[in-house]
């Protein structure tokens, strides 16, 4: 079982993608609306999520930056963005996330990447 | 006594804008356009002095330019923002040139051409063209973000053991065309970014474009068995292309395997080297159902002549066809079978190349006059920038 932080400025979509990842078996631990949030919600988790979903056009904060930061603060952090516009994908991968999906995700090949990035 | 008279009346009937400034800044002669653009009488003319005609902001820039002139200079092709008598600003576009009595520089003769209609379209242009893209970037992002919810809603009702299996099927369904609308509005981003991106042309591997593409494809159709021959190998064709040249393959490729309902889908891709040019030639051949003449007339045209897709292809061979445009090459469309087009589609592609082979050749016969193979890349990315811009050029036309 994988524990995730969804972060997402999308509120249906944390509803949508927490019921597909219980139904993988995975455990959703914390929801965050933007990217500010994302790192205040990572301090607070202990045990700290095996993997933190990211998107990146966030209000307040995007999500590389955000990245940037929780990976200043644990370089073990594992982050995959969930992102609509694949052409951040160098700005993701520079910022340190691990892997990118593009909206629309499949439930498999979120499975997938849960399992890939975990191993 | 006549050529005098005959540049008086040049001076006079031109369009131009024409002054001649003094060291003090003030005005020592200015023209009947100058006076008529700028809205000031020749008695007011005597009165001010550069720095109540030039914008505010530019004054300071063009102070400099006036100062590099009368140390000898000449300033060509420089900008200037003039401020009319009413407060109106005036874009030109001139030249600066000494103006001497014998060996001394006495004053600054300016030539200014009044651009601001142009410059104004320009303008116009360019914050439509930002618009547009920032409309779209945000129709796809909230878009694909409610697709993403619709699907992943499905996908649930799909995913949960007690859903009743005979409504399976409209769920299933229902995936596919969020997955098709999701690609259709990718490609409309897409379309809009190659509009408005300036890209660098470089040298890519062919044989691994198609590799890369043909690999894309099998992932999208694991249920179908795709066999690719393909006549090229990998490191001896480089032609002059951008990040986008997979995705040229991808899209005929993807076409190819998504209208042939047979369960094995053979591409065939073969080429020949056009003699005596930089271009090659690529076929891409199918046997699927074909495109009819009808359709094959407006499969590349842009969108904004369309009015519907063909067979669903959505916007896929519109990107195509400008990305191949904008590498200076062309895509023409047959019948695998002429006369037949039923019998499957052929797409052939121009496109320039360099062989590694012809550089070394290059390099063995004269040392002279050696051309490296960036060199190469470069001269060949340089026509191909030309060909592009004359053919939108060419489109503009069309459009007009």
């Amino acid at each position: 079982m994988v524990t995730v932080l969804i972060v997402d400025d999308d509120k249906f979509l944390h509803k949508v993608l927490e019921k597909i990842i219980t139904i993988g078996g995975h455990q959703v631990v914390g929801h965050a609306f933007d990217g500010a949030e994302a790192i205040e919600r990572f301090v607070q988790l202990n045990p700290k999520p095996d993997i933190i979903l990211m998107d990146h056009r966030m209000p307040v904060m995007t999500g590389t930056t955000a990245t940037r930061k929780i990976l200043a603060m644990d370089q073990t952090a594992i982050i995959i963005f969930i992102s609509a516009d694949d052409s951040v994908y160098d700005e993701a991968i520079d910022a340190g996330a691990k892997g990118f999906l593009t909206k629309p995700i499949r439930s498999a090949n979120l499975f997938d990447a849960l399992k890939q990035y975990t191993e | 006594m006549d050529n005098i008279r005959l540049f008086i009346d040049y001076f006079e009937g031109t369009n131009d804008l024409i002054h001649c400034v003094l060291p003090d800044g003030s005005f020592e002669f200015v023209n009947k356009s100058w006076l008529e653009t700028l809205g000031y009488s020749d008695i007011e003319a005597t009165r001010i002095g550069l720095k109540d005609i030039i914008f505010k902001g530019h004054l300071e820039h063009h102070l400099n330019l006036i100062d590099t002139v009368f140390q000898g200079k000449t300033c060509s092709n420089i900008e200037v923002t003039f401020k009319t008598n009413t407060g109106d600003v005036v874009y030109c576009e001139g030249n600066l040139f000494p103006q001497r009595d014998g060996q001394e520089i006495t004053a600054v003769q300016g030539f200014f051409r009044n651009v601001t209609e142009q410059k104004i379209a320009d303008n116009e242009l360019q914050e439509a063209e930002a618009r547009t893209n920032f409309f779209v970037d945000l129709m796809v992002h909230d878009l694909t973000n409610i697709f993403q919810e619709l699907l992943s809603t499905l996908e649930i009702f799909e995913l949960v053991s007690d859903f009743p299996v005979h409504l399976k099927e409209y769920v299933n369904e229902g995936l596919t065309e969020i997955e098709r609308a999701t690609h259709l509005i990718g490609n409309v981003r897409k379309i809009t970014r190659l509009s408005a991106k300036k890209t660098e042309l470089e040298l890519f591997d062919l044989a691994e474009a198609v590799s890369s593409a043909s690999a894309k494809v099998e992932s999208s159709f694991p249920e179908k068995q795709i066999v690719l021959s393909s006549t090229l190998v990998p490191d001896k064709y480089a032609v002059v292309a951008d990040e986008f040249l997979d995705d040229i393959f991808y899209s005929l490729f993807h076409n190819s395997v998504k209208y042939n309902t047979a369960n094995e889908v053979h591409i065939e891709v073969y080429h020949e080297l056009v003699k005596f040019t930089p271009f090659i030639r690529i076929h891409v051949k199918d046997h699927g159902p074909g495109i009819s003449e009808e359709e094959k007339e407006g499969i590349f045209v842009r969108i904004s002549h369309r009015r519907e897709s063909i067979m669903g292809l959505g916007l896929g061979l519109t990107i195509v066809n400008q990305l191949i445009g904008n590498y200076g090459g062309y895509i023409t469309i047959s019948d695998t079978v002429e006369g037949d087009h039923t019998k499957g589609t052929t797409f052939t592609i121009i496109l320039q190349c360099v062989q590694p082979s012809q550089v070394d050749q290059v390099e063995q016969t004269d040392q002279s006059t050696q051309l490296s193979q960036a060199d190469q890349a470069a001269e060949i990315a340089k026509a191909a920038q030309a060909a592009r811009a004359a053919q939108k050029e060419k489109a503009e036309k069309e459009i007009e």
